[in-house]
């Protein structure tokens, strides 16, 4: 009895958080997912129920694959590397090597600094002919890139950016996930004879599954969610080339007015997002050695 | 076959001395002990030879090799952490086997030694099990197996124990001692524990604020402390210390504590009179204090009266606090001692068993000086 | 203890005055920048200079970004029920507004202000995009421009002999597409596999604009005016297009796809010899190109031709009837002679009113810097910009297949008649 009393003190103390939650999570879910059943844009002003027409639609429509493309390339392609360094950088940064207060700075200062005011720096840094990066390029004899201004380059001018201002990030949650493991392990692997590449393929790596797992799902949700850089930077172009779905949708809502084929998208992205956060907790879940025993 | 020997070793880490010309002698197949409090540098110099600390001045020498620029790997050593330091995502087999594998030991050695490991430490059965699947006990004896796999000259302990109940800590205890007699290897372990060092150590080393205070065998650590600090360090409880007075009365030296006055037997008085009236500090063990009412034949003189402050039962002996002017004494008494709360007593001194520090530090025995 | 009483007094004078400033008419001003160069100070400028002539109308500028992102913003505001007062977009945007009934007609502002008379000050080319598929008028011309040529004069001159072997004269630029392409060429210079400097850059970002300009010097346009009869793939524009992805894959004279805010800082740099480029960046080329530089007409094929480009006023409905007033006040003060011209000479901008131009700072200015007078002189020759509903979906049908085809990813056939069908499809039920 007393318990059940206790459980329901519990719920209501939640009340308001889950009050929050609904209000502006579920209730615009369930809203966005019933409307990506209408025709809603500047020329038909009110919702009209059109079953799964958008859906057809879409699937017709090349932009929309090139978009899903790009969104799913950018994912793949930005998430290992910046895991992997992010991993590393804290390593060498709790191992407290030379430099470290260089490498602190470079790290956390692209992470702190708005979104668009970074934009604007590599708007600058990519620019074609005044650009460092292309002077650099030049320097070195290699040809100058188009970058921004490329359908060949736009795309990895803007994972490399948005690596840059991601990493120092997931460093720091990967320096809490560090604080974690047993620094004996570490001495007990090298009076073992393992070297630094050992040590941590063997030890860290492995232990630091719980904080991987938490980073890898975050990485993927942040990364798929990318939208200020795109907005500042390129617009999603030239010709769509860094076209991605947040962006999509931002562009069929507030640009071209179809709020129908935007809900559409929405509904398709949190799918997308749902379905793997759940893959992944399916494959990795269990797997993983959580250090506090 | 390992010695080992601390020439003259010395750690700082920054402004701050950890270990101070630290000079040690290990000879083959020995257990030695490093005790002290926390803090005293045992076990940075425990660490310096295992290759985990860099060695500010001074040499450490393995077998006549000087080891202070080889790499840990290749010390032949193997250690044991006070937190096992086990691999979680790991079986205890993959843990016994790690640091072989990494030494490129063909598979079926690596299969038989930690089979054979396992079966010493009766953890066979444990092999495919993970380390938070263990308990504290198990664990310890992986940690052990992990070091034995190895086969290495010497074996340090840093502190293994400290994380069992009591109950347990004795059992391993002994199980390490076995070890050593099994293994014929050279072992140095540290601790804070100063009965584990009696018990364990063929030889104790008591270090304190970064300084070997005295190396010896048990026994005679106990018997002979070289300082006061050792003297209050070994046994339990510890040794009772008053200041006196050392005073010459009727052809005798007396110790002199103004409520209390004992006579120094003969057989030490000669080593003393040089400090005919000196004040100094009288110190006599818990153990060496009687019972008035259990001893038959005593010298009269060497009774002290006092009152009873805290009576404490353990079972075998009772230990009492009593109180003798201002000073407050522990008194290791037969456990059917009829001492009443708050109310006077006879205690016997054996005075054969008594000791005189300087007051000076640090403290020196007066049977040295 | 006086003291405290007088202060006390004070602040509760304060407070009355603050209140009775309330009563103050706000307006919510929402404007672009969408050239390079700092032009939010000059807008910030001139509203305090009218704040202080109307002491009982308090404007609040509200910088919205570049042309797309404030016409999302308006848009979004008004669906949100929240409309500004007075919005500066881009003129092609105009069909849209009116299509989510956003606007109010100025026609019986103009008619108080003296109707024809009134209007007659302004000059008819930036007049074109002013009115609705109703006849009444909804915009009020503001920051107007035409791309113009812009060139480099001292690398004409560098490259002189050259110019001159090929028939050129160094002293002028191109007056027509053939000599577009081979000034460009001669001006080319190459150095392994860098090119050191470009003959030519017609930009990204707004290339259908540009594109626009092509199609009228070849005598065609992008949609006709009734905003609904789609021309995007008429043999003349595909000419126009042969002509760009030549430029620029061909003869690599021109850079593909330059970004548009980061092209006047290459001609600036010295990184091209010639650029398409709004006259609204003009201003900036003046103040920091270390060089002599001209302006001119773009070269004709069949004709001169342009576009005219920029952003209107426009009043927003759902607003109090006072502040409809106070706006209109606003863009009057905006657009009136001096200040007109002060907005030219600060940004480049052609200024809209005629009497502009006999202001004597006006023509002291343009004594100084003739390149100026250009933009204003080629409107002879500007037609209206395109206007459609759906605009912005239109826009990217355009630029997405012209950015294909400039990359080299599509055949300029296909990428005319892919956008063609994009567009005919955003216009449908308009």
């Amino acid at each position: 009895m007393r318990e059940k009393l206790e459980s329901y003190r519990a719920y209501l103390f939640l009340i308001p958080g889950l009050f929050f939650l609904f209000l502006f999570t579920y209730l615009p879910i369930i809203w966005s997912t019933w409307l990506s059943f209408n025709e809603w844009n500047l020329l038909s002003p009110k919702p009209v129920f059109s079953g799964l027409e958008n859906f057809v639609k879409l699937w017709q429509h090349d932009v929309f694959w090139l978009v899903m493309k790009n969104s799913f390339f950018f994912v793949t392609v930005s998430i290992f590397p910046t895991m992997f360094l992010a991993l590393v950088f804290a390593i060498l940064i709790d191992e407290r090597m030379k430099g470290r207060v260089y490498y602190i700075y470079s790290l956390f200062y692209p992470t702190l600094i708005p979104m668009a005011a970074a934009a604007m720096l590599w708007v600058y840094i990519y620019s074609p002919n005044l650009g460092i990066l292309n002077i650099f390029l030049a320097k070195l004899g290699l040809p100058k890139l188009g970058w921004l201004g490329s359908s060949q380059t736009s795309l990895w001018a803007l994972i490399i950016m948005t690596f840059w201002k991601n990493l120092g990030f997931f460093t720091l949650i990967y320096l809490a996930g560090l604080q974690n493991v047993n620094r004996e392990l570490y001495e007990a692997a090298y009076i073992d004879g393992a070297g630094w590449w050992r040590r941590h393929f063997s030890i860290t790596f492995p232990l630091v599954g719980p904080t991987s797992l938490f980073v890898l799902v975050v990485a993927i949700i942040l990364t798929f969610r990318v939208f200020d850089q795109i907005h500042l930077m390129t617009e999603g172009g030239p010709g769509n080339s860094s076209n991605v779905i947040v962006y999509y949708i931002f562009e069929n809502g507030f640009k071209f007015f179809d709020w129908g084929r935007a809900s559409t998208l929405t509904t398709i992205l949190v799918l997308i997002l749902l379905s793997l956060t759940l893959i992944i907790f399916g494959i990795f879940g269990k797997r993983i050695t959580y250090t506090a025993d | 076959m390992a010695t080992v020997s601390f020439h003259y070793v010395t750690k700082r880490f920054g402004n701050f001395v950890a270990v101070k010309d630290f000079d040690l002698g290990i000879g083959d197949k020995e257990f030695v002990v490093l005790v002290g409090p926390s803090g005293c540098g045992k076990s940075t110099s425990l660490r310096m030879l295992a290759g985990l600390e860099k060695i500010t001045e001074g040499t450490i020498e393995i077998d006549g090799r000087v080891v202070n620029n080889v790499h840990p790997k290749d010390r032949d050593i193997a250690m044991v952490f006070q937190n096992y330091a086990l691999y979680p995502h790991m079986t205890v087999y993959k843990n016994m086997a790690f640091g072989l594998q990494l030494r490129r030991f063909p598979k079926s050695e690596v299969d038989k030694r930690v089979h054979d490991a396992a079966e010493i430490l009766e953890i066979s059965e444990l092999l495919k099990r993970k380390p938070r699947e263990l308990s504290g006990g198990q664990r310890q004896r992986v940690a052990v197996g992990r070091a034995i796999v190895r086969k290495p000259s010497v074996f340090l302990f840093d502190e293994p124990l400290s994380n069992l109940d009591a109950k347990l800590r004795v059992q391993m205890r002994g199980e390490i001692l076995k070890l050593h007699h099994r293994l014929q290897s050279t072992i140095i372990y540290v601790t804070h524990d100063q009965i584990e060092a009696m018990t364990m150590g063929s030889k104790i080393v008591i270090m304190n604020a970064g300084e070997i205070m005295q190396v010896g065998e048990p026994i005679k650590v106990y018997d002979s402390p070289d300082n006061m600090f050792v003297a209050g360090f070994i046994g339990s409880p510890a040794m009772n210390f008053l200041e006196v007075k050392l005073i010459s009365k009727d052809r005798a030296l007396w110790v002199d504590g103004g409520e209390f006055c004992l006579p120094i037997p003969d057989s030490k008085g000669q080593k003393y009179a040089q400090h005919k009236g000196k004040t100094c500090y009288f110190g006599i063990r818990p153990e060496h204090m009687y019972d008035r009412e259990f001893i038959k034949d005593y010298d009269p003189r060497n009774v002290i009266k006092a009152r009873v402050d805290l009576i404490e039962p353990v079972g075998s002996f009772v230990i009492l606090q009593i109180v003798v002017g201002k000073a407050t004494i522990v008194a290791q008494v037969d456990s059917h001692t009829r001492a009443v709360l708050g109310e006077e007593m006879d205690l016997v001194a054996d005075m054969e068993k008594m000791h005189l520090f300087s007051t000076d530090p640090p403290h020196l025995s007066l049977s040295i000086s | 203890m006086k003291r405290k009483i007088f202060w006390v007094g004070a602040l509760m004078v304060l407070f009355l005055f603050s209140s009775t400033a309330s009563a103050k008419v706000k307006l919510k001003f929402f404007y672009p920048v969408g050239v390079a160069g700092p032009l939010v100070k000059v807008i910030n400028g001139m509203v305090e200079k009218f704040e202080s002539e109307n002491p009982d109308i308090d404007v609040e500028p509200v910088y919205a970004g570049n042309y797309n992102q404030t016409m999302q913003k308006v848009q979004t505001a008004v669906l949100g029920g929240n409309p500004p007062d007075v919005a500066v977009v881009e003129i092609s945007e105009l069909f849209s507004l009116l299509q989510m009934d956003a606007l109010i007609p100025l026609d019986s502002y103009v008619e108080r202000e003296g109707g024809k008379g009134f209007l007659a000050d302004f000059y008819p080319g930036f007049l074109g995009n002013a009115y609705g598929r109703d006849g009444k008028i909804y915009g009020f011309p503001f920051q107007r421009s035409t791309p113009i040529l812009y060139w480099n004069r001292d690398m004409f001159r560098a490259a002189g002999d050259k110019l001159k072997a090929a028939g050129l004269d160094p002293s002028r630029p191109p007056d027509n597409w053939d000599e577009l392409v081979e000034y460009s060429k001669i001006l080319t210079i190459r150095e392994g596999n860098q090119t050191k400097q470009y003959g030519l850059i017609i930009p990204g970002g707004w290339n259908d604009w540009i594109f626009e300009a092509f199609s009228r010097q070849n005598g065609s346009q992008l949609l006709k005016e009734d905003g609904l009869t789609v021309t995007f793939n008429s043999p003349e524009n595909l000419e126009a297009l042969k002509l760009w992805v030549k430029l620029m894959q061909e003869l690599q004279t021109c850079p593909v796809l330059r970004p548009w805010n980061i092209t006047p800082d290459d001609f600036i740099g010295g990184v091209t010899a010639m650029m398409y480029y709004s006259t609204g960046g003009m201003a900036k080329i003046r103040k920091t190109a270390k060089f002599d530089w001209g302006a001119a007409f773009q070269p004709k094929r069949k004709q001169y031709g342009t576009p005219v480009g920029g952003g209107d006023f426009h009043i927003f409905k759902g607003i109090p009837k006072e502040n409809q007033d106070a706006a209109w006040t606003f863009a009057k003060f905006m657009t009136r002679p001096d200040m007109a011209a002060h907005w030219s000479i600060e940004s480049g901008y052609v200024a809209v009113n005629k009497k502009s131009y006999d202001l004597p700072e006006m023509k002291a200015f343009l004594e100084k810097f003739p390149q100026m007078t250009v933009a204003r002189d080629q409107l002879k020759y500007a037609y209206p910009k395109m206007m459609a509903v759906n605009y912005q979906l239109i826009r990217n049908a355009m630029t997405t297949n012209l950015d294909a085809a400039l990359e080299g990813t599509k055949p300029p056939e296909q990428a005319l008649e892919d956008a063609h069908k994009l567009m005919e499809e955003a216009i449908k039920g308009s």
